[in-house]
């Protein structure tokens, strides 16, 4: 009985995911190997003609595919890695402090997680600062939204690491900075890869706030995500499928890739401690 | 250098680079927010005046923002409810360790790694008139249906919602499964013991002892739909007519073409959206947690 369930559940599961992720994945792979009237049709053949050079070279070409992806290597890496640091310092200060006044500016840190970032405005200060539709704009921008993210999973995480290992290294007399980067920030770990992916998926997937800091142009080559829409809009008028697909899965490869290395570490970290904070 | 010293044994001077690229950004856009709304501001005048409400009567009659505040909540429910129950259903059925489950896991989760301008185009070529599903059904009925499933009046808004719940739903699951594994065996056995069904598990243990996770998926979810933009972007821009104009299409329509103030109208209207649906959902479900 239970054997029979269970051969059930799993082949439901199997069905479900072709449907689910196999059916559009190959959708979107097989049409961008097609010449434009095959891939037109919009079925899920094998292709009477292989357009696969013809494809994505044009698209690579077209959509500055190798800028874009440096680019946005750059931006994501660079934010990630500031909001990590600079957000478990403030978690620090903020899980140890016992003070009213730091509680205040621990919740206004963290308001990000549930109100979204005012996008005029921001476009308003950023252009004041002189750094609007330059990719250090859009870094700080993200890092001035998404640090809440990081402060908020951060600061829960602290709380649970005991004081007294601090308090051994200050009798050793080291600085604050020291003590933080010596003992608190390895012991961090767990939460930092878990947050790590999240932010990673944020800023990477990210089109609406890239597309108007950095000047709401139709500008190639300066993000992925930003590359993909104005190469398939320029194409989305006569609809030539077979670009904007090849175009979605340029885009979408280097995630991909990166999740078939690290799946194991990607999945079980998003499930560490996801119950807290 | 001694004074360093002493300041330097607390440690708050070490918040000050987050607080300081907090305030000057997040924090001082949204409370500029609240000023330029009740402003003229635009790109087509050098002063910026007070005008009081204006703002929010203009457009009040030309009949935009409040349908469009109306869409962006009715996509934002209806996206959170199908995310999470389809979540929990899928977190149900792979919540035990095993490398079969592992393996679902995994697949299931792909969909959140195309992003949502991605997956928007992907839709776009299975859901349009001549699109793959219109295909499909007429493969197996043999029928020569062309349904448009992004061109209706009144479905295409949840389509677009389920569209951005299959692309969330693997997270959703994974937070699901971790609230599951928090559940003490025990507990389950000895409710088996005294004769309780599988329905009755899941309904009366498993559900209420997860509310952690639900809380996590339902206040994040809804939030982050309420800010929806790229996939109505990627697959409808808005239309048919109106029908998917959420606050944030709004937004960017007052700013490109120059008005300013409405679109800082129309942002302030989504923070205080969301503000209020935080405000009122977090205590509730916190309070309906059940802490073991």
């Amino acid at each position: 009985m239970r054997n029979r369930i269970s051969i059930l559940k799993y082949f439901f599961l199997a069905v479900w995911s072709i449907i689910v992720v196999g059916v559009p994945l190959w959708m979107v792979i097989i049409n961008s190997l097609k010449p434009l009237r095959e891939a037109n049709k919009l079925e899920l053949k094998l292709p009477e003609q292989w357009s696969f050079s013809e494809n994505y070279i044009k698209t690579m070409v077209e959509g500055e595919y190798f800028k874009s992806f440096l680019n946005t290597l750059l931006v994501t890496v660079v934010s990630v890695v500031l909001i990590l640091v600079i957000g478990s310092l403030a978690a620090w200060v903020f899980a140890r402090a016992k003070s009213k006044t730091v509680s205040v500016f621990y919740y206004i840190s963290i308001a990000g997680v549930l109100v979204p970032p005012a996008i005029i405005t921001s476009i308003k200060l950023l252009k004041e600062y002189n750094i609007h539709g330059t990719y250090i704009g859009l870094i700080v921008f993200y890092i001035s939204y998404l640090l809440a993210f990081s402060i908020f999973f951060t600061t829960g995480f602290v709380k649970t690491i005991p004081i007294e290992l601090e308090e051994a290294a200050k009798i050793d007399g080291s600085t604050q900075l020291g003590l933080f980067f010596r003992i608190v920030f390895p012991l961090l770990k767990v939460s930092l890869i878990k947050t790590a992916i999240l932010l990673v998926l944020i800023i990477w997937s990210d089109f609406y706030y890239a597309f108007y800091i950095l000047g709401g142009g139709t500008e190639m080559g300066a993000t992925l995500n930003m590359s993909l829409y104005t190469f398939a809009s320029s194409y989305m008028f006569q609809t030539n499928w077979n670009l904007i697909f090849s175009g979605v899965v340029l885009a979408s490869l280097p995630l991909l890739v990166f999740y078939i290395i690290g799946q194991r570490q990607i999945v079980s970290g998003i499930m560490s401690g996801a119950t807290k904070g | 250098m001694r004074l360093f010293r002493s300041f330097g044994r607390r440690n708050y001077y070490l918040a000050a680079p987050a607080l300081i690229i907090i305030l000057g950004i997040f924090t001082l856009a949204n409370i500029l927010n609240f000023y330029y709304a009740f402003t003229d501001w635009s790109i087509y005048k050098d002063e910026v005046s007070f005008v009081g409400l204006e703002n929010f009567y203009v457009l009040t009659e030309a009949g935009h923002i409040w349908p469009d505040l109306i869409t962006t909540i009715k996509y934002a429910i209806s996206y959170m409810i199908a995310v999470n129950i389809y979540s929990l259903f899928i977190a149900l059925l792979l919540e035990k360790k095993s490398r079969i489950n592992n393996f679902f896991r995994a697949l299931l989760f792909i969909p959140i790694l195309l992003s949502p301008i991605a997956t928007g185009y992907i839709f776009k070529g299975i859901l349009s008139s001549k699109g793959v599903l219109n295909n499909i059904i007429n493969v197996f009925t043999n029928s020569d249906i062309s349904i448009q499933w992004l061109g209706s009046v009144t479905f295409t808004l949840f389509i677009v919602s389920l569209v951005q719940a299959w692309r969330a739903s693997g997270i959703a699951v994974l937070i699901y499964i971790a609230g599951l594994s928090t559940i003490p065996e025990e507990l389950i056995e000895a409710a088996k013991v005294e004769g309780a069904n599988y329905w009755q598990i899941v309904k009366n243990i498993k559900i209420p002892l997860i509310g952690p996770s639900t809380t996590i998926n339902i206040c994040f979810n809804l939030i982050g739909a309420l800010n929806v933009y790229a996939f109505i972007v990627a697959m409808t821009n808005g239309g048919p007519g109106r029908a998917t104009e959420v606050l944030n299409i709004f937004v960017i329509k007052s700013f490109s073409s120059g008005r300013l103030g409405y679109a800082t109208a129309g942002s302030l209207i989504l923070f205080l959206v969301v503000a209020v649906f935080a405000f009122i959902l977090i205590p509730i479900l916190r309070k309906r947690e059940v802490e073991l």
